[in-house]
C-alpha cells in the first residue's frame, strides 16, 4: 500500500502533506527514538506521540514513510518545515499508539 | 553439526581466519617448577579455579603438566608432598604461537582436554588456551569493539588504535554546533547523503549514518553540542569519527550496556537518553574504538565494511 491508502484508513488530519505516492510496507510503534533507528525497517509506517524536530531527523535516517503523531498531539512550529523538506507525511491522530497501531495492523501491515 | 564440520566451515567461510594462538590465549597463566611438591599444585588449582598447571624449568621451557586426575591419583597414593616432577605428564599436547584457529579447535577436538600451553619456537612457555579462551576470541572478533580508556593507557602508554588517516584529511567534514537537540542528526543526514552520493549500498548507508546519529545525538546531550564529525569513504569501507571536547565518559563499561544513561529526565521526555546509543553503535558497526575518560574529549571511531552484505 501507499502512503496515501494509510491516510485514507486512519482518518486522522493530515499535518503535512508529503510525497503519498511513497510505498508503506511495515509498521513500527515507539517513542524512543534509540529504538526507532535501530529497529524500524525502511518503508514503515511510525506511530509516536513524539512532537519535535528530531522525529524527522529519525524518519529520514531510517526511511519512514509516514509518521502518526498520536494521542491528539501536535508538532513543534519547526517540525513541518523540516518535514515537507523530506517530502515526508504526518498524521494527527486522536487516537492512541495502540489504536493507531491496531488499525495499521488490520489493514495488512506486519 | 560436529566440531570437525564446524571447523570444516569455518574454513570455508573464512571466519577467525585472522585469530591464531597469540591472540586467542591467555597470557596471565600459572606455572610450577618441576621441584614443587604436588600439594603446591592442588593449592594454585584451588585458588585459581584451573584444572591444570603447565611445569616448567628454570628457563621458562615447557616440560610438562599436571592435571586434576593425576592430583586425585596423588592424593590417593599419599604422595602430596612428592615433588611434581614425580607425577606429573611429560608428554603434553602443545599449541604453538602462531597456530591458526583452524588448529587450535582440531586440537580441543582431537585430544578433549580441556586446556592446552601455547609455547614459543624455543619451547618456552608464553601463554594457555582453555575452551574459554576460545569462546572469548570468537565473541571479541564478533564485536570488535575496542574501548580504550586510562586503564589502557596504563598498559599501552601512547599506542593508538585510530586511523592515521584522519590527521591529514577527510572526505565528508561535518563542524556539530548545536544549542539544543532541535537540529541535531543535520550532520549524520547531510553524512547519509554524501555516502549515497558515493555509491555505498543501502545497507551500509544505512549502518553508518545510524551510527553517526547516535553518536552525534551523544555530543549534543553530553557535550554541549560541540565537536565534529567527519568520514573517510573509499572502496568498500567508511570510517566515521565523531569527536567532542568532553567532559567525557567516565564509565565506558557502563555506557556500552543497554539502558544505561547519565541523561535527564527532560531530554528523556523527548525519547533520547535510553541507553541505547552506544550499544546501537557496537551493533551496527564492524569495527568499533571509543577513546575516552572522565574530564577527556571522546573520540568514536567506527568502520563499517561495505563488502560485509
Amino acid at each position: 500500500m501507499t502512503v496515501h491508502d494509510v491516510i485514507e484508513v486512519l482518518g486522522a488530519d493530515i499535518a503535512v502533506e508529503g510525497d503519498t505516492t511513497r510505498l508503506v510496507t511495515s509498521g513500527y510503534t515507539c517513542d524512543l527514538l534509540s529504538e526507532v533507528i535501530a529497529k524500524a525497517a525502511p518503508g514503515s509506517a511510525w506511530a509516536t506521540i513524539q512532537t519535535h524536530a528530531n522525529v524527522i531527523a529519525v524518519a529520514a535516517m531510517v526511511g519512514i514513510s509516514i509518521v502518526i503523531v498520536c494521542e491528539g498531539r501536535t508538532c513543534e512550529a519547526d517540525v513541518a518545515e523540516h518535514a515537507a523538506k523530506e517530502h515526508l507525511t504526518i498524521l494527527y491522530s486522536k487516537d492512541s499508539a495502540y489504536v493507531v497501531s491496531g488499525k495499521l495492523y488490520v489493514l495488512g501491515l506486519r | 553439526m560436529s566440531l570437525e564440520q564446524s571447523v570444516e566451515a569455518l574454513r570455508y567461510l573464512g571466519l577467525f581466519s585472522s585469530l591464531d594462538a597469540s591472540s586467542v590465549m591467555s597470557t596471565a597463566a600459572h606455572a610450577l617448577h618441576p621441584e614443587d611438591r604436588v600439594a603446591a599444585a592442588r593449592t594454585l588449582m584451588r585458588e585459581k579455579s584451573i584444572s591444570g598447571v603447565p611445569i616448567v624449568d628454570a628457563d621458562f621451557r615447557l616440560v610438562g603438566l599436571i592435571s586434576v586426575s593425576k592430583i586425585i591419583e596423588a592424593l590417593a597414593d599419599g604422595r602430596l608432598a612428592d615433588s611434581v616432577d614425580s607425577v606429573m605428564t611429560r608428554h603434553v599436547i602443545v599449541l604453538h604461537l602462531h597456530d591458526t584457529f583452524e588448529e587450535i579447535l582440531s586440537c580441543f577436538e582431537r585430544f578433549k582436554f580441556g586446556r592446552f600451553p601455547v609455547i614459543e619456537e624455543d619451547g618456552k612457555l608464553v601463554g594457555m588456551i582453555t575452551d574459554t579462551d576460545v569462546l572469548s576470541a570468537i565473541i571479541r572478533s564478533f564485536y570488535s569493539v575496542y574501548v580504550h580508556d586510562q586503564r589502557r593507557t596504563m598498559t599501552l602508554g601512547s599506542f593508538s588504535a585510530l586511523s592515521k588517516e584522519f590527521e591529514n584529511s577527510a572526505d565528508f567534514v561535518h563542524d556539530i554546533s548545536s544549542t539544543g537537540l532541535e537540529n541535531a542528526g543535520e550532520g549524520s543526514a547531510r553524512l547519509k547523503a554524501f555516502l549515497q552520493g558515493k555509491g555505498f549500498g543501502e545497507s551500509v548507508v544505512r549502518r553508518a549514518s545510524v551510527c553517526a546519529y547516535e553518536a552525534e545525538i551523544n555530543v549534543c546531550i553530553h557535550a554541549g553540542g560541540q565537536g565534529s564529525l567527519r568520514a573517510i569513504a573509499r572502496d568498500g569501507e567508511i570510517i566515521v569519527r565523531v569527536e567532542d571536547k568532553g567532559p567525557g565518559i567516565e564509565n565506558i563499561d557502563l555506557a556500552m550496556k543497554e539502558g544505561w544513561s547519565t541523561a535527564t529526565d527532560a531530554i528523556r521526555e523527548l525519547g533520547f537518553g535510553a541507553g541505547m546509543g552506544l550499544p546501537n553503535i557496537r551493533r551496527f558497526s564492524d569495527h568499533l574504538v571509543i577513546i575516552s575518560g572522565k574530564d577527556k574529549p571522546t573520540k568514536v571511531e567506527m568502520i563499517f565494511l561495505a563488502d560485509k552484505e
